[in-house]
């Protein structure tokens, strides 16, 4: 009996025993080889864009920094190391081709350095983590990338929308159009559909390259006489656009739409004085109480005086850092020369398809590459943002 | 071969041929900024027959010249007689042109380009055998009767038409060649990049190659060779501190190089000179080694 007894004791230790193993088997057997974790982040720190890769760029720094004084990843230091790509899609590739066989690669940023660089992660099957190009260009080079908001085609409707039911005597609209960028051309493609879909009339977009005078744009757009207007332009394109309009008798802004990529603080500079009642819809909402948010838009304002918030592309790259810390902890990434291949993979695939994700202002999930975020609808009263709607992500 | 070494010499080939394509007209005096835009159709021809057509890349590479030559030739009936600053210009437009119509065509993937475009399969030998046969042809361009009238076009009209040669007719067929060589460098650029779309034929391909004809030397095939590797691959191996001043330096070795010497680094004289060399060094080896 006592025999028996001592026999069930140890069936049921060794069994303990057992279960304790295979849980922190992994994480015994997942001690990293490398003395500290090198990523490669391309991004473009010269040409005309220098001033938003360097934004960005003070982003990723952030995130390592934070996390190499809270003990790193799995315990070794993440050194970023910087390749320029200016916006070139030729030098893309160029230096895309140094660091393709690593781990993982930080960006490149950019729809022409996507489209030149990607190909080459594609056909090296690569991980880059190119989290905020536009969804569109970057969906192409799935699944060996990612990207940290979801595809306009589901994003741009439910905000214009929300826009066109605030203005209920609109019958035609007319658009403000970057035409060099694909993302501007798609976002305003869907936001045509969306508003014909609620009867509103587009009328033929007017296509803005970058101009010191854009008073004859928007000359050609008036005598169209549209009831609204969508701006899917750069920040200080879209400001000057504001002020033609403002000049030549718009002064009710609720009637004005912008897109994510306007909501810059080099549009509310320009524009001041000119913007209240504009609605601007976005994927971030810098209006966030996370503390999180707020500690780290803080430091924001202290690196960058002249900004009152911190860029979307700044914060996806910030919290893309710490996905790729999650990822290498919870698969136990050794680091291992021989295994990058394997491990890569590993990695990509806990990327693309990570639930909950403690972003900086909220938690989102990934699903098949694609961060389902929520969308914001503000509006400009008084010069500042005022959140009049949040939109669910698209499942 | 390491990738990244591969890249830049395939970039560096892309980039050569390119800087001939303006150094050709230029033999008698046009200054031809349209490679970019014959390139641009030599790239889309290139990505469309192997993605939509399943055309073998070797035979989109060999019909390549010809879309850029034909591309060339329509605007060269009326640019072959322009003076020099008309067909600047008008050159330019056509970068213009040829953006907005592939922007605006749909079966061309319109903004968004083309992706999925395969990859060479022996990369190195196929860019240096087209730089082979396409140096040979500018070398043989250069030394040809053909290729004199030219020269001697680009130093006075008046002699020239006293010479009874066809001006119209040098002007043309040197912006078709140009044509051709731009035609394939695109389909080059399509199937190393793997993607093509409007933005990536752009102004700022332009300044490297002019910079690589006029700083090395815009009087021979040479300077472009020697040079395009060299300046395309300056801001690949520079330190970041002065990677970010990268424009300044193409500009001001322009600036400098235009007023110091406006023949470029390499003249007809340095390759005289440098042939003189290599004939001694051989007459040497010969008697020392009997």
């Amino acid at each position: 009996m006592l025999k028996k007894k001592i026999e069930r004791i140890f069936v049921c230790l060794f069994g303990l025993l057992l279960s304790v193993s295979f849980v922190i088997a992994p994480a015994i057997g997942a001690e990293p080889v490398v003395k500290e974790w090198k990523v490669p982040s391309l991004i473009f720190l010269t040409g005309p864009y220098a001033g938003f890769g360097k934004q960005i760029k003070w982003g990723t720094d952030e995130a390592a920094a934070e996390i190499n004084a809270a003990g790193g990843i799995a315990g070794r230091p993440l050194v970023i190391e910087w390749y320029d790509t200016g916006m070139d899609p030729a030098k893309a590739a160029a230096e895309m081709s140094k660091v393709v066989k690593s781990l993982t690669i930080f960006g490149p940023v950019g729809a022409p350095n996507c489209k030149g660089a990607l190909p080459l992660v594609v056909r090296e099957k690569g991980f880059a983590m190119t989290v905020d190009s536009g969804a569109e260009v970057v969906s192409e080079f799935f699944p060996y990338t990612i990207h940290n908001s979801d595809m306009f085609e589901r994003v741009t409707p439910p905000a214009t929308r929300g826009w066109a039911k605030r203005n209920p005597q609109m019958k035609t609209v007319i658009q403000f159009v970057f035409p060099f960028d694909p993302t501007f051309t798609d976002v305003a493609n869907y936001q045509a559909k969306t508003l014909e879909a609620q009867g509103i009339k587009v009328l033929p977009n007017v296509e803005i390259s970058e101009s010191v005078d854009l008073a004859s744009a928007v000359i050609k757009a008036m005598g169209q006489k549209p009831d609204g207007f969508t701006i899917v332009t750069l920040p200080m394109d879209g400001a000057k656009i504001i002020k033609e309009l403002d000049k030549r008798g718009v002064k009710d802004k609720s009637r004005v739409l912008t897109f994510p990529v306007v909501d810059d603080q080099s549009f509310f500079d320009l524009a001041k004085g000119y913007i209240d009642g504009l609605y601007i819809w976005h994927f971030q909402n810098v209006l966030s109480k996370s503390p999180r948010w707020q500690a780290f838009n803080a430091k924001w304002r202290k690196a960058f005086p002249d900004s009152q918030y911190a860029t979307f592309g700044t914060v996806c790259h910030y919290d893309m850092v710490y996905m790729f810390k999650a990822a290498v902890e919870k698969l136990g990434i050794t680091g291992d020369p021989t295994k990058v291949v394997e491990e890569r993979n590993k990695i990509r695939e806990y990327c693309r398809n990570v639930k909950g994700f403690p972003g900086l202002q909220y938690n989102f999930d990934m699903v098949d590459g694609l961060g389902k975020t929520p969308t914001f609808l503000f509006r400009i009263e008084n010069g500042e943002r005022k959140l009049v709607e949040t939109y669910p992500p698209i499942k | 071969m390491p990738l990244p070494l591969l890249n830049y010499i395939a970039f560096s080939g892309i980039f050569i041929l390119l800087s001939w394509a303006i150094y050709l007209p230029y033999r008698c005096g046009q200054l031809y900024l349209a490679p970019v835009y014959s390139m641009a159709t030599g790239a889309y021809f290139a990505a469309y027959v192997t993605t939509e057509w399943n055309w073998p890349i070797v035979l989109a590479i060999l019909s390549s010249p010809f879309v850029g030559a034909f591309f060339a030739f329509l605007p060269a009936l009326g640019l072959r007689k322009a003076p020099g600053f008309t067909t600047a210009i008008a050159s330019l437009a056509l970068i213009f042109i040829i953006q907005t119509i592939v922007m605006n065509l749909k079966i061309l993937g319109g903004h968004s380009g083309m992706f999925g475009i395969p990859a060479l399969e022996y990369p190195l030998t196929t860019i240096l055998i087209v730089l082979l046969v396409a140096g040979i042809i500018v070398y043989r361009i250069d030394h040809s009767r053909f290729g004199r009238a030219a020269e001697l076009l680009y130093y006075s009209s008046e002699e020239t038409a006293c010479f009874g040669v066809n001006m119209a007719l040098v002007g043309m067929l040197l912006q078709v060649l140009s044509g051709a060589l731009s035609g394939i460098a695109g389909a080059l650029y399509a199937f190393t990049v793997g993607s093509v779309f409007p933005g990536a034929f752009s102004f700022s391909m332009l300044l490297v190659v002019f910079s690589a004809v006029f700083v090395g030397g815009n009087l021979t095939m040479w300077g472009a060779l020697v040079f395009a590797p060299i300046l395309w691959g300056l801001p690949l191996i520079l330190p970041e501190a002065i990677a970010e001043w990268k424009d300044v330096i193409y500009g001001g070795l322009l600036i400098c190089i235009l007023i110091l010497r406006p023949e470029g680094v390499i003249s007809k004289e340095t390759v005289r000179e440098v042939g003189d060399g290599i004939r001694k060094l051989a007459r040497m080896r010969r008697r020392v080694f009997g």
